[in-house]
């Protein structure tokens, strides 16, 4: 007969089996909230907040978000989210809408949904989305609010888009907002960069193989980037706070973003690899799309340039030279405490930070 | 001579290390909690638990930098891309033998008329352009007239050119 001190196992348990007690008691509370927690993954609506849309070209959309409160301002925002991922993440939820931020705050608000680019995508280059889509969009914002400039908020690559728009557009675009944009790639902080090393990584090879950045490799690659806390702690702070409902929403709806990926247009994804990894054209006054140079010198337009401290996808390294490349007077930095994401469904941030980038760009627009 | 204190089993250290690391943390959430908290979950649990993620994460960050892991990342990249490629080549092969059309040529049509509508909207550009000139001319054109009967008329001198013509015109 095996006895609990012969079995090897329990011999790894501590003498006092009773300490365990609580750990049980608490697993079973787990495994009791277990139908709720599956309610709440099928119930959980990300991008709720109230829009239309106003403008459809090819694949893209732009939603214009309807809002209760009275509008005190005259200048739009329009949000520009990467071409990664959705842009739902700018409204995850009520309670971490960025969105909703600024229609609290008073202002007119539209989201660019750039679509998910099919096999006849491929063809898409920075230009066609620059020159093309976002120039139009931005043309349909004035027209439809009947102002001339406006405001621009740009996040992530859409950062990067927002800032190469603005140095050929500067006549239609009032204010210029980045958040963790990355503009200057000679940081290499984050392993990206590493990993984009032209002596590790063929990006032709891959595109002319693929056609389009597979969204599951992308998503590998940002998955990767933190292998522990996106493998083990995440699933294990889940595990903890399983019976925290709101806790639990919040889980599933950013699980939602996390996971739903898309590709991206290869002629673009090569060429930002290319002239903006590899080869950091950007800041160095080089880089072409179609028959223009870009040249961020020429942005003049009151700037704010929003970072996040503990970014692991863009380092504030690679956001910060942005404000000394442009020829604005008004231009200004924050750099909060948070992560890539958290900067924008953080609840700190939207606390502490989106308050003051409302403040900031109401006081730069002209009232309604 | 081999140490006596080392055990003969091999795995037998590793089963060490864990019934100490459990011992450890059993006793230290016993005696940090009298109030029923999970040992699992006490506070000197969670911060050996965070101690150890900690530093897989850091390693982990290290390995994933190190030449190592890169240039085995790019032979195995290079090798399920190859892999791909002949997939997709045996398909298109087997397809085009069937008389079916193969994402290669949708994507050429893609690619032809994406041709012609950056051909058209190119010329479309010169037009808007031209038509834009043509305007800005006929604008000033219309606003120097303007500005010419808003002149107040010439005083009443009479015009020496025009006094010197007429008798030219009259010859």
């Amino acid at each position: 007969m095996t006895t609990a001190t012969q079995n090897p196992f329990f011999t790894m348990f501590p003498p006092n089996l009773s300490a365990f007690a609580p750990e049980y008691e608490g697993f079973m509370q787990r495994m009791a909230a277990m139908p709720r927690v599956m309610e709440i993954a099928q119930k959980v609506k990300v991008g709720a907040t109230p829009r239309e849309i106003t403008y459809q070209e090819d694949k893209m959309r732009v939603l214009h978000y309807e809002s209760d409160v009275e509008k005190k301002y005259r200048t739009p925002v329009l949000l520009c989210f990467a071409l990664v991922n959705r842009p739902y993440i700018l409204d995850l939820l009520p309670h971490k809408s960025v969105v909703q931020q600024f229609l609290k705050a008073g202002f007119d608000v539209f989201l660019i949904d750039w679509g998910v680019p099919s096999e006849s995508d491929r063809h898409l280059t920075i230009e066609h989305y620059v020159r093309s889509y976002l120039h139009n969009v931005v043309k349909h914002v004035g027209d439809y609010t009947g102002v001339k400039k406006i405001s621009l908020l740009g996040y992530c690559m859409g950062g990067t888009l927002s800032a190469m728009y603005t140095s050929i557009h500067q006549d239609l675009i009032k204010n210029l907002i980045l958040m963790a944009a990355p503009i200057d790639w000679s940081d290499r902080e984050s392993l990206l960069s590493t990993w984009t090393d032209p002596k590790y990584f063929d990006i032709d090879q891959v595109i002319d193989t693929f056609g389009n950045a597979p969204p599951q490799w992308l998503q590998g690659s940002f998955a990767m980037l933190k292998p522990v806390a996106n493998l083990i702690e995440k699933h294990l702070g889940f595990y903890e706070r399983m019976t925290d409902e709101k806790f639990v929403e919040e889980f599933f709806a950013m699980e939602t973003w996390t996971n739903d990926n898309i590709p991206v247009a290869g002629e673009t994804f090569r060429q930002f690899v290319k002239d903006c990894f590899q080869k950091n054209l950007l800041v160095q006054g080089k880089m072409r799309i179609g028959t223009k140079t870009i040249d961020l010198s020429r942005i003049n337009c009151p700037i704010l340039n929003l970072m996040a401290s503990k970014d692991h996808l863009v380092p504030c390294g690679q956001s910060a030279p942005f404000n000394d490349l442009v020829s604005s007077r008004d231009r200004k930095s924050m750099t909060f405490p948070a992560g890539h994401i958290g900067l924008s469904v953080g609840s700190r941030a939207h606390r502490e930070l989106w308050p003051k980038v409302c403040q900031w760009l109401a006081e730069r627009s002209d009232k309604d | 001579m081999p140490n006596d204190k080392q055990p003969q089993n091999p795995a037998e250290f590793f089963t060490e290390f864990w019934t100490d690391f459990m011992s450890r943390s059993g006793a230290a959430s016993e005696s940090s909690n009298g109030s029923g908290v999970s040992p699992a979950f006490s506070p000197t649990a969670k911060q050996m638990q965070q101690m150890f993620f900690d530093a897989m994460a850091k390693y982990a960050e290290e390995f994933m930098r190190s030449e190592q892991f890169l240039t085995s990342m790019k032979q195995t990249m290079d090798q399920s891309l190859k892999f791909k490629q002949l997939v997709d080549d045996f398909l298109t092969k087997a397809q085009r033998s069937m008389q079916s059309p193969v994402s290669a040529d949708i994507d050429d049509m893609a690619s032809l008329l994406r041709g012609i509508e950056e051909r058209i909207f190119e010329r479309l550009g010169r037009l808007e352009e031209k038509i834009a000139a043509v305007e800005e001319q006929q604008r000033s054109g219309r606003d120097a007239e303007a500005s010419r009967a808003k002149r107040p008329s010439a005083p009443s001198t009479p015009n020496k050119s025009k006094s010197k013509r007429k008798p030219k015109r009259s010859r």
